[in-house]
């Protein structure tokens, strides 16, 4: 009794990546046998990956397959999966709404409108799904699927105790707040509104704060624009669109952040936000999609875009130490819901009695 | 302003009430607001103003991929010619003769056709990019004049 994996692209910079591994590392320290596979594997990936049509040595109804699903899966897969007898689960990550893309990138637009109708052909060819968030299992059942369960991201703090790029740290820590956003530059999380925040922030409550936006525009080029654009015609200081970065250099920008800012409008999970705790930065988050659900009442949720006012909130975070400590407590005590032990243990819970046997 | 914007985690030591009146005085909102009422900020009318000029004409182009030239039927580089010797240059002059008889009333309906397409691909683009403006513009304002649930919240693209 096995349980495989696949995903068409595995990388180990983006979380699906990093669940996949820790998945089959708990697997195999479960002692359940565990392979990886693939449409398109990377040769830089950590984990041994094999190409999905090497699979049928692998095969059997016994075994159980998790299908991790963010992206429409190529026609030959298809062909692939129908054939396979064995038990097969979505492990489903979120598939940003179409609408997002309008405007934006015209292949992103198509792909997120395949992927979300495949995603309702998968209904016929699994036995089961899982969703990071209750946010994503609602996606689930609206498809079709009964009783989907509730799998999050697991949150490893190995691959963040590192050190620290120093020369990142030397520049940001010079006394100036730094407010902060990690993730990519996409118009579903919604820079725009950060930027609008951070006018204010500068203009009434914070004058030497600054603001770093993490995250690659690849792909996004017309939306990086517009922001850029956004920021020549606010005159907007001190703000730096870092782009993609380092292990070591996140760890040095979540070190030296003061508060961490999101706005965005569609989030299946955000792990930026289990970061932000981890690494003891407060967080300010507009309360959108999965985004309260991963806070679990924690950090600051504003249920309305009235930048000034958040703006005014981000200054209290800077500022009044009683009130930061206090949210950076609460968001400490939330952290453990996606330690390892625990969610490793859901995920061992979730298997056929079959396969643990 | 409203008190219901702001979700702080209850069991703390936080004093939400405290946090609201700070806001408000900084701000100068009265307590209750109805923020409907406000009208967009500098920083709102110049997001909005950008997003329109910048992304929504193609996201209209997008909503409506037929490219002008698709849009014109009228036949080009049509050309008779003859590859069999001495019945091919008797069969191209008489295609030549049908065709241009044929031409003489199809040309102007073929023209005009190709006009009207161009001009229906123009108004469906405009159509387009009026449309995602307005859903860009109806996103921010339900952002910013109504309180999500502060529990999961439902995309309506997915249902």
């Amino acid at each position: 009794m096995q349980v495989h994996q696949f995903h068409p692209s595995i990388v180990d910079a983006d979380a699906i990546g990093g669940q996949i591994t820790v998945i089959r590392r708990l697997l195999l320290n479960a002692g359940i046998g565990s392979e990886l596979f693939s449409a398109f594997p990377s040769p830089d990936f950590s984990a041994p990956t094999r190409l999905f049509d090497a699979y049928a040595p692998y095969s059997s109804a016994a075994n159980v397959l998790l299908l991790h699903y963010s992206i429409a899966y190529p026609d030959e897969v298809w062909a692939w999966l129908r054939a396979l007898p064995d038990r097969k689960i979505v492990v489903y990550h979120n598939i940003t709404p179409p609408h997002y893309f309008a405007g934006v990138n015209a292949h992103y637009l198509d792909a997120t409108r395949r992927g979300l109708k495949q995603l309702a052909l998968l209904r016929q060819l699994t036995a089961e799904a899982w969703g990071d968030s209750e946010f994503n299992c609602q996606t689930l059942r609206d498809m079709g699927w009964e009783n989907p369960r509730v799998l999050p991201i697991i949150f490893e703090t190995a691959r963040y105790d590192i050190p620290a790029d120093p020369g990142i740290l030397a520049q940001m820590n010079d006394g100036h707040p730094n407010i902060l956003f990690v993730g990519r530059c996409a118009p579903n999380k919604r820079w725009e509104d950060i930027l609008a925040v951070f006018y204010h922030l500068k203009h009434h409550v914070a004058p030497d704060a600054r603001l770093w936006l993490i995250g690659s525009a690849s792909g996004m080029e017309p939306y990086a624009e517009f922001l850029h654009a956004l920021v020549d015609q606010l005159h907007i200081q001190n703000v730096t669109f870092v782009g993609q970065v380092t292990q070591a250099e996140l760890v040095a920008y979540y070190q030296s952040a003061a508060v961490y800012l999101c706005m965005s409008s569609h989030e299946g999970f955000c792990v930026p936000l289990v970061e932000s705790m981890h690494f003891g930065v407060p967080i300010v988050a507009y309360a959108a999609a999965a985004v309260p659900e991963t806070l679990g009442g924690a950090g600051l949720l504003v249920k309305r875009k009235d930048h000034r006012a958040i703006a005014e909130l981000v200054g209290m975070l800077i500022h009044d130490q009683d009130l930061r400590s206090c949210v950076i407590r609460q968001q400490r005590e939330r952290l453990k819901a996606f330690n390892t032990a625990v969610v490793g243990q859901q995920l061992l819970d979730y298997l056929p009695a079959s396969v643990l046997a | 302003m409203k008190e219901d914007w702001l979700n702080i985690p209850t069991g703390g030591d936080i004093d939400v009430r405290d946090i609201m009146r700070q806001i408000r005085e900084k701000t100068g909102a009265p307590a209750q607001a109805d923020d409907s009422a406000q009208g967009l900020t500098q920083s709102q009318r110049l997001v909005q103003s950008l997003w329109g000029e910048m992304i929504a004409p193609a996201a209209g182009a997008m909503a409506v991929p037929i490219t002008p030239a698709e849009c014109d039927i009228y036949p080009q580089g049509y050309v008779i010619d003859w590859h069999i010797p001495i019945l091919g240059p008797l069969n191209s002059i008489v295609r030549r003769i049908i065709n241009h008889e044929i031409r003489r009333f199809l040309d102007p309906a073929l023209r005009q056709q190709s006009h009207i397409n161009q001009r229906f691909l123009t108004s469906l683009q405009q159509l387009a990019q009026e449309n995602a403006q307005l859903r860009y513009e109806l996103e921010a304002l339900t952002e910013r004049i109504n309180p999500t649930d502060a529990s999961t919240s439902v995309s309506s693209e997915h249902r």
